[in-house]
């Protein structure tokens, strides 16, 4: 018994040993494989030091394989995130045969592939996340766009399909739903997905594509309509992706993070937007862009304190940045301190002479106290410096109106039409002179402009008609 | 005790409930630990390699040509052609700040004058030459944006301006008030003998692609091909029968893609996705066509560097650079990135070291420009076997979106051609509206 006591005790033992030696192997192995996933670290120039410092801390991590694979894991976002996709991918792919049943690995992988032109390994990779998380809808919604863009339509009316049976009006599955049948020519199916869509996401998915479909189908008002809210909308915003968001966390970049930041105020998400520009002045304190966009934001949720250190950052961090001294003196004017605003916008001036926008709000300034002549020679600078833009041609086109010169305002507003062809203050305004003046050809031209104008409010539009018609007796189109 | 026949009730619980399953825990463990398999790292391609990039600046020497400077330049636009056919290349010019269409002759070899033909075509973007009439002159076909930022209207226009052979031009609108106009190619295809147009309309939130049949006598008939926003070039080649001239077509905004237009030979087309990005933010800037790898295939190259965001100043992204589509055929096409390039935009493909292999160069229109590192001008050379390699050819002038390429003097090798589009800030002394570099070695 003894015997078979001890026997049983040495081969305990003997199992513990191998066991142990085994899975030492195996740690051993797999420290080998986090080891041989380092990338040759890149050159961090530009970069807070605190960068390298912590890339440096999970190499030798990784090597000593202390924590598993938390310093790869690491060292995986803090590349992807400060845009080294190459070092990030190499990380990535030793984290997915570490840690097969993360669904992460292969999604952060899938998102770099997709950016370097490889769709096909991307999709790959978001199917093999998908198996690992198949309730995160951005990977399906993602494998329905690869798809789509693969030109494998069928495969991604199936996905999209698929998370509207998860989420019965998720825009971008509506979208993609939209698109294909706009592909196929299915013109009333894609107004209904589309229609579902903008009404799910406040017009900004699928609102623009809806406008056409509407001029497709006749539907000229309801175009009409979407078309005049505004010059340019450009209200698409991405798939919310908290996966791909968490990223920014490990973000050293201040470009990056204020893109983000304006992506996310974008999407209507203002806390996040502050997040991510509280993380772009921690990594990079002077900041311009983060400080500017900071001081738009805190302006417009009425913390005027920090708005206004925001912009003075700005001026003394940036001070040929012009926008930082308007938004100063702007500030300074709106809290009741026109002194102030006045030295601000001098001072600005001084740093910034050839700034357009620092002489129109001088102009603005002079125009506001009735100073004509300095108004009318700070709107022609304006007008000098950024001749593009029909705003100040209009402002000078109101104070020749004021001062009784019409001839001049009509020139001027004739003028603005060269820098917007179609600019609705100055179409209806030339439109009321040729009517008052009785020029009946001239008028029919300008209503003629207005009518086609969907940016001209109806009820100004219907004003001028009847202003038309009393003026001619007749109806002007 | 009778059932005690080997072991004490306790020791036998422990045998029993123990030490049996202590063994065949360990066991397991071990069996566990020998059989997992030692993790493999998966079979995915990597992502583009970080290429060594070398500093060419001495091999071509920079020469500004046309106008002086005023204020800020916007050159949209510059191309190389010989428009009067004198046997001396020119270069055509869209200055999108002053509304106008110019031409900058090469009176003698290496002398130039700049010569407006247009002056009040609302922000002009591209210009193209073709004989749309058959009379052997060089007409001018415009796209005009109407407005360069943001504004949905419909303020573009289709504009060509006729030669009459004396380089004296009549403008002909042959369509206006159309989703803003970024591109205008001439082909015929429908077989008819006229040269139709192949018309790319960014717009904004609305755009448009099209063709417009000529029906002969400056009539023109529009058949919609695409209603999205976003499309910054069309061009025009057979890309899949050498019978047909098909369009291609690069959509920018959310879109991210490229569309080849497969003619059926008379005209009518069928749209398929020939490549696309997932990331809306992907900024996809330009294509030319060119047979690349010398198969007789026309090649798509493409850059992705478009700068405006979110964000008071635009700037680079870690996904901006260069890529040729390689067309295998039959409206299939294989992506290759060429290199890493901040803000690239205009791809071309020339062969700039005369090595018998077309090389790419690109150029960059929103590079941070506070870093006096940020490159303006890239050559790709391309091995021979398609292997690229980056050379700067400038730092300065910076915010360049638009390059040609050409032999401007007769030797048979090119030169390169840039135009400056002053967006944004930095504006500082780094500044040339128009230039021409030539080689400064052709050896």
């Amino acid at each position: 018994m003894k015997r078979t006591t001890l026997a049983l005790g040495g081969a305990l033992i003997a199992a513990a040993v191998v066991t142990v030696a085994l899975h030492w192997r195996r740690a051993n192995e797999r420290t080998q494989v986090a080891t041989a996933s380092l990338p040759a670290p890149p050159e961090f120039r530009g970069f807070p030091s605190e960068l390298e410092a912590r890339v440096r801390q999970c190499e030798a991590d990784v090597r000593a394989g202390r924590n598993g694979t938390g310093p790869l894991g690491e060292l995986a976002r803090l590349y992807q995130a400060n845009g080294f996709f190459p070092e990030a991918a190499k990380c990535a792919r030793g984290l997915i045969a570490l840690e097969p049943a993360n669904p992460h690995w292969p999604y952060q992988l899938a998102a770099m592939s997709a950016d370097a032109g490889r769709l096909e390994d991307a999709l790959r990779l978001w199917q093999r996340a998908a198996i690992l998380a198949p309730s995160y809808l951005p990977i399906q919604l993602r494998i329905g766009d690869a798809l789509f863009k693969l030109d494998r339509r069928d495969e991604a009316a199936a996905t999209y399909t698929r998370v509207l049976a998860a989420e019965a009006d998720n825009p971008y599955a509506l979208l993609g739903l939209a698109r294909i049948d706009l592909a196929a020519g299915r013109w009333p199916e894609a107004r209904q997905r589309l229609e579902a869509a903008a009404a799910h996401s406040g017009g900004a998915i699928g609102g623009d594509l809806l406008v056409s479909v509407y001029e497709h189908l006749g539907d000229t008002d309801q175009a009409a309509q979407l078309r005049g809210k505004a010059k340019s909308s450009g209200a698409y915003f991405e798939i919310p992706d908290p996966w791909a968001a968490e990223l920014y966390a490990y973000c050293y970049d201040d470009h990056r993070l204020t893109i983000q930041s304006g992506l996310a105020l974008q999407a209507g998400d203002t806390q996040r937007a502050l997040q991510l520009l509280e993380r772009a002045l921690l990594v990079a304190p002077d900041s311009m862009q983060a400080n500017f966009q900071l001081g738009l934001l805190e302006r417009q949720l009425g913390d005027n304190a920090r708005a206004r250190q925001c912009f003075e950052a700005c001026t003394r961090n940036a001070p040929e940045f012009s926008e930082g001294w308007v938004n100063l003196a702007e500030m300074l004017r709106t809290q009741g301190d026109p002194v102030a605003a006045e030295r601000v916008l001098g001072e600005g001036l001084l740093h910034c002479p050839e700034s357009p926008a620092l002489h129109l709000l001088r102009a603005q300034r002079l125009a506001a106290a009735q100073e004509w002549d300095g108004a009318v020679a700070e709107y022609q600078k304006v007008i000098q410096l950024r001749p593009e833009e029909a705003g100040p041609f209009l402002a000078l086109a109101k104070i020749y109106f004021t001062l009784g010169r019409t001839d001049r305002a009509v020139e001027y507003l004739r003028r603005s039409l060269a820098s917007e062809p179609e600019f609705p203050p100055a179409l209806a305004t030339l439109a009321l002179y040729s009517i008052e003046t009785g020029d009946e050809t001239g008028a029919r031209n300008w209503m003629q402009h207005v009518r086609e104008q969907v940016r001209i409010p109806r009820e100004q539009r219907q004003a001028l008609v009847g202003r038309y018609r009393e003026r001619f007796g007749r109806e002007p189109w | 005790m009778a059932s005690s026949d080997h072991f004490p009730v306790s020791v036998r619980r422990r045998a029993l409930g123990g030490g049996p399953a202590l063994f065949s825990a360990i066991l397991l463990l071990a069996i566990q630990a020998g059989c997992t398999k030692t993790p493999e790292l998966p079979a995915l391609p990597p992502i583009e390699a970080r290429q060594d990039v070398i500093e060419d600046l001495n091999r071509l020497v920079p020469q500004p040509v046309g106008a002086p400077i005023e204020g800020h330049p916007w050159i949209a636009h510059v191309n190389v052609v010989d428009l009067d056919q004198d046997g001396l290349p020119d270069i055509l010019v869209c200055d999108a700040q002053h509304n106008q269409v110019t031409w900058i002759r090469q009176v003698t070899r290496g002398h130039f004058e700049e010569i407006p033909l247009a002056t009040d075509i609302p922000a002009p973007v591209h210009v193209e030459a073709a004989d749309m009439t058959g009379s052997g002159h060089l007409d001018l076909l415009v796209a005009s944006m109407g407005e360069i930022f943001p504004n949905n209207d419909k303020i573009g226009s289709v504009i060509v301006l006729e030669n009459d052979g004396h380089q004296h031009f009549t403008k002909h609108v042959l369509a206006d008030h159309i989703a803003r106009v970024t591109d205008v190619r001439a082909a015929d295809f429908n077989g008819d003998g006229r040269m139709d147009l192949a018309v790319g309309q960014f717009g904004y939130d609305q755009g448009e692609i099209r063709w417009m049949e000529n029906l002969g006598g400056w009539k023109f008939e529009s058949h919609v091909l695409l209603s999205l926003s976003g499309t910054i070039n069309v061009c025009v080649a057979p890309m899949i029968d050498a019978r047909h001239t098909d369009i291609v077509a690069v959509v920018s905004q959310q879109w991210q893609e490229i569309h080849l237009f497969a003619n059926d030979g008379s005209g009518h087309f069928t749209d398929k996705v020939v490549w696309g990005s997932t990331n809306p933010g992907y900024a996809s800037s330009g294509i030319s066509l060119c047979d690349l790898n010398r198969d007789g295939r026309p090649d798509i190259l493409y850059t992705n560097g478009d700068g405006f965001g979110p964000t008071v100043e635009p700037g680079p992204q870690p996904w901006h650079g260069v890529q040729w589509l390689e067309n295998r055929g039959e409206g299939n096409f294989i992506f290759h990135r060429i290199g890493y390039l901040p803000g690239a935009y205009s791809p071309i493909g020339v062969d700039l070291d005369h090595d018998g292999a077309t090389d790419v160069v690109a150029v960059s229109g929103f590079n941070n420009w506070n870093d006096p590192g940020a490159v303006s001008l890239v050559w790709f050379r391309n091995d021979g076997q398609l292997g690229f390699t980056p050379h700067v050819l400038a730092y300065s002038p910076t915010h360049l979106i638009t390059v040609a390429a050409g032999d401007l003097d007769g030797s048979g090798w090119p030169a390169l051609v840039t135009g400056q589009f002053y967006a944004y800030l930095p504006f500082d002394n780094r500044m040339s509206r128009v230039a021409v570099w030539h080689p400064s070695s052709k050896r």
